[in-house]
């Protein structure tokens, strides 16, 4: 009776989820993927601290120096422009033309200094070198004027994150690309464009893989419903989620999607098994695959990312109704005999491979021994580091103090106390312990700036470069750096430390992490926490990761054990793992010589290859005679994931490739083992 | 005969279970044994080169260097001490017991040796500056020192802000305290070949001593300027300061000035050639034979403030916004 109306219910379930299906919302926000709460509210309640409110247009001469007529005609032109752009935080606008620019001097009676620029500038050749001198006297040669002088910066705040899309594309519009000045926009808003653009074409890209795939299906059963059942349903799979996801309505950071790729991949896996197998196979997926996944990304989730858990949830459940609502379908398909594949067996003892498979898991050991936590890749982890964009903007800030690479670091004064020389004295304490770590660009604090204005107040002698010990001193050198500056808030309670890295290695990124945790062990004056930059939220997901990586390794394998221990033979268990164990060891070898490290979107990828490599396994080991349909399953998923190994977005190639090495490597080590283990008899003969 | 009891087989199942185990055990210690972060002990040795310890990389801001015949000290922020014995090709770093900046060193011989700086601390070193004690106790009331000397083991004078200066005749045990009849900040303090003590300040001050440090006697410079140091020649001074502002004096008084650069000039150096370095804000770097005057200008990368300087036989070593650099002389344009 259950039966009968399940798939009825099922579809009507589908419909009305389909029905009331709005477009996933793209969390903009990276700290919506930290699953620890009290770091995640920091993320948000400091979110006007951070730089996803601002951008920055980097204007470089084609002349030797940016400080002729015609290049200051139209950077002022451009300043004047976007001034006026509704949306644009005005106050805080900073560029040579704008008021809040000033360069100070220490002469022989006292001391001057004016706006950069005048109000009566107007363009000839000596006032343009004696605007050279005055960047030269001021805070601003490296931050809105590149050190080799061919640059300049307009840096451009928004009064609301949202607008940060729709005005970053009319200033787009705006800035002068020719000969003579080339232009690039750089900041959070103008990265998610270009993310979004490449995310179209790696869509594309697997979409195009996937039609490939679905010909090649269509060539060897020679059915157009085959064909057409393998385009929509693991369509119909994904819609499913993401309409879970959408009526859940919690939005969707793309460090993530890695997940849904991974669904159709198992959507495939599961429409190809029944199409090949109709109408009796067995269930293939369920129900370990699906709550192996579903779990392990579950104590991922709840430990690292909330996010994942949620769309790992929304995948299970739609990987499972559309599993159901297809085996209905499925058994309405007529038996047809498919072409057969011959795969390569190579007979020879069992002793041999297992001395061989040996080799290989002490050699993919020894390679992944040098695995380690964090995305070494250079820039931002989610696009490629030899994309031209990346390429283009690291180009532009060498020659400037920032880089595209931050961790923003807010040290907070409980005691509103930023005029106290102890706790200025603490805060340069943590801006020195970092100066000498590797990758370490530049760092921007108040420290650092009252230091400096120490030692201009002593007539710039480097050996004043110190906090004042009174406080009245530090009142009237703290009163000099003006709010827009971003190093205080109004309330004296909040001094933002900015550290901006060359790249991204994990090392830095964990010592950075241990000197906040060390100084907050070591001072009561200041709380100091990680509230941002594409960075820092780098360095939370890793150290996260470290934490709980081995609790979710320990985890999985007790899933793995408990999934497998009651269906096997003793000794097929341990010929199953040990297949496991060296097809994970040697693709986290691959993985480790190709410098890709443990992140979470690899770790995801990592737990998902591993329960469908295990799963090909099992099936080879349980059933010999399906090698034909499995070898074909992994071939349609390996043409499909190909597509996504020319993806210039992290996850998306990171999932293409430890997928594709796992799928590959189960094919030959499974496919050469399991024959001779057994003594079934081949399908191919059979066929 | 059954599946188990085949003697290959039975060969290959216990090979099978032994791999398994195996597997399993390197696994498991693998994975206990994996710290996440490994990489960063790669990272920090390709990035230590010449030192042993990751502690060991000098950071942030070096005020002061100086050197004799095998030892060389560089003094900065956080009480940080580098010591070298090879001509600064590779550098150790010195225990201090204090976390305050030094401002100035001094090395009576390879290694006997005083450091001096803020709270008005002095440290006192008799290793090459491998280990430091503390000579004078820092206190939050105490200006910072700027500049330490000692005649020999017992007598020394250290200058420092508010016109101080503390003068010692029984090794540090006791330190006396002279205040200048000006208010200045006193920078430098030297001692000219015919025994006479210079020392010099903001708010063109310039003092001279022929009796150690008991009496001063005031130069009067026709010109308002801060001098930043003082080097001493074979009959006379030069003073750079404020503004590029660069003098010669002998005990009379002014011989002549310059305005050399935009930038102050905050150290200044005699080669064994005879050439006068001169080093300052921005990276700036002014050259000149003695007593010619006629100075080049360069600039070294990174274009920050230099503090001090010290020559090496191949090349010169500066300290600074920058920590220690070690330029090649050929590398320099002098």
């Amino acid at each position: 009776m259950f039966k009968k109306f399940l798939p009825p219910s099922l579809l009507l379930l589908v419909c009305v989820i389909i029905l009331y299906f709005c477009p996933l919302q793209i969390e903009e926000n990276p700290a919506a993927l930290i699953s620890a709460k009290n770091i995640r509210e920091k993320f948000i309640q400091y979110k006007n601290f951070n730089h996803q409110k601002k951008i920055s247009i980097i204007l470089t001469s084609s002349q030797t120096d940016i400080f002729n007529p015609d290049f200051m005609k139209v950077l002022q032109k451009l300043t004047v422009d976007i001034f006026y752009l509704p949306g644009v935080d005005r106050a805080n606008i900073t560029s040579l033309f704008t008021n809040n620019t000033l360069f100070r001097d220490v002469i022989e009676d006292g001391f001057e200094g004016a706006v950069l620029i005048p109000k009566d500038f107007s363009y000839t050749d000596a006032e343009c070198a004696q605007v050279k001198k005055n960047v030269l006297k001021s805070p601003y040669l490296g931050k809105l004027v590149s050190y080799d002088y061919k640059s300049a910066v307009i840096s451009v705040p928004f009064i609301n994150t949202k607008d940060g899309l729709k005005l970053t594309q009319q200033i787009q519009s705006l800035v002068p690309n020719n000969n003579e000045i080339h232009s690039l926009v750089l900041g959070q808003a103008p990265f998610l464009i270009q993310l979004h653009n490449e995310f179209k074409r790696s869509l594309i890209a697997l979409f195009l893989s996937w039609l490939i795939g679905a010909v090649f299906l269509f060539i060897l059963t020679r059915r157009l419903t085959i064909f057409l059942i393998f385009l929509f349903v693991p369509l119909i799979t994904i819609v499913l989620q993401t309409a879970l996801i959408s009526l859940g309505t919690f939005p969707i950071h793309p460090q993530i999607f890695s997940i849904i790729i991974f669904t159709f991949i198992l959507s495939i896996f599961d429409t190809t098994w029944i199409i090949l197998n109709t109408p009796n196979s067995n269930i293939p997926i369920p129900p370990w695959t699906i709550l192996l996944s579903t779990i392990s990304l579950c104590f991922l989730g709840s430990l690292v990312s909330f996010q994942m858990t949620g769309l790992a949830l929304a995948g299970a459940i739609s990987l499972v109704i559309t599993h159901h609502l297809f085996l209905e379908i499925a058994a309405l398909l007529p038996k047809r005999q498919h072409a057969s594949w011959i795969w390569p067996i190579f007979s020879c003892p069992l002793w041999i491979k297992n001395v061989l498979l040996m080799i290989l898991l002490l050699s993919g050991l020894l390679c992944a021994s040098t695995i380690s936590i964090g995305n070494p890749a250079v820039g931002p982890s989610m696009l490629k580091e030899n994309f031209s964009y990346w390429n283009k903007q690291q180009l532009a800030t060498n020659h400037f103090a920032f880089s595209l690479n931050s961790i923003l670091v807010l040290a907070i004064s409980p005691d509103k106390n930023c005029t106290d020389p102890a706790t200025v004295s603490a805060l340069e304490r943590f801006h020195w312990s970092l100066t000498a770590l590797p990758s370490i660009k530049s760092i921007w604090s108040l420290a650092d700036a009252v230091k400096k204005l120490n030692a201009f107040f002593h007539e710039n002698n480097i050996k004043w470069q110190s906090i004042p010990r009174e406080k009245q001193t530090l009142i009237a050198t703290t009163n000099v750096i003006p709010l827009a500056s971003g190093l205080l808030n109004n309330e004296c309670s909040l001094m933002p430390v900015t550290i901006f890295l060359n790249n991204y290695p994990p090392a830095t990124l964990a010592e950075i992490y241990q000197t906040i945790k060390n100084l907050q062990a070591s001072n009561t004056l200041l709380s100091l926490e990680i509230i941002g930059g594409s960075a820092g939220l780098e360095a939370i997901l890793n150290e996260e990761l470290a934490k709980s990586i081995k609790i979710i390794g320990l985890i999985f394998f007790i899933i793995l054990y408990i999934s497998t221990g009651k269906t096997h033979l003793a000794q097929e268990r341990r010929a199953l793992y040990f297949l496991f164990f060296v097809i994970l060891s040697l693709t986290l070898g691959f993985l480790s010589l190709l410098q890709v490290h443990i992140s979470l979107s690899t770790l995801a990828a990592l737990i998902l290859s591993s329960n469908l490599c295990l799963q090909f396994l099992r099936i080879l080991q349980d059933k010999p005679q399906s090698k034909n349909e499995l070898g074909t399953i992994l071939i349609l998923i390996c043409i499909i994931l190909a597509g996504g190994l020319f993806s210039a977005i992290h996850f998306i190639y990171y999932t293409a490739l430890i997928t594709e090495s796992m799928l590959i490597l189960t094919g030959l080590v499974g496919f050469t083992y399991f024959p001779v283990t057994t003594n079934l008899p081949d399908s191919s003969a059979e066929t | 005969m059954g599946k188990n009891h085949h003697p290959t087989k039975t060969i290959t199942n216990n090979f099978l279970s032994l791999s398994f185990c195996g597997s399993i055990i390197f696994l498991t210690t693998t994975f206990l044994l994996w710290n996440p972060h490994n990489d960063l002990q790669k990272t920090d040795f390709q990035s230590l080169k010449n030192s042993n310890t990751r502690t060991q990389l000098p950071r942030g801001t070096f005020f002061d260097i100086t050197k004799t015949e095998k030892t060389i000290v560089a003094v900065g922020e956080h009480g940080q001490v580098f010591y070298s014995r090879n001509e600064g090709k590779t550098w150790s770093k010195g225990e201090t017991p204090i976390d305050l900046s030094l401002t100035s060193v001094y090395l009576l011989n390879d290694n006997l040796g005083w450091a001096a700086g803020y709270d008005g601390v002095i440290l006192k070193t008799v290793d090459g500056g491998a280990n430091w004690e503390i000579l004078k106790n820092p206190s939050l009331l105490n200006p910072p020192l700027f500049s330490i000397w000692f005649k020999n083991e017992m007598t020394g004078l250290a200058v420092g802000a508010d016109s101080l200066i503390y003068r010692t005749i029984d090794g540090g045990i006791n330190w006396n305290l002279f205040k200048l009849d000006i208010q200045t900040h006193l920078y430098s303090l030297v001692e000219t070949n015919d025994g006479t003590l210079w020392v010099a300040g903001d708010n063109h001050a310039l003092f001279l001593s022929h009796d150690l440090g008991l009496t001063w006697k005031k130069i009067q410079p026709p010109f308002l300027t801060s001098f930043f140091k003082v080097i001493p020649l074979s009959d006379k001074v030069i003073t750079c300061g404020l503004r590029g502002r660069f003098s010669v004096w002998n005990s009379s008084g002014l011989i002549e000035t310059h305005i050399v650069s935009d930038e102050n000039i905050l150290s200044a150096l005699q080669l064994k050639n005879g050439q006068i370095i001169l080093a300052g804000q921005r990276g700036r770097i002014l050259s000149t034979p003695a007593n010619q005057w006629l100075f080049r200008a360069s600039k070294i990368p990174p274009e920050q403030d230099i503090s001090s300087l010290i020559e090496v036989s191949d090349a010169l070593i500066f300290v600074g916004e920058f920590g220690i650099i070690h330029i090649l002389k050929t590398d320099l344009e002098l």
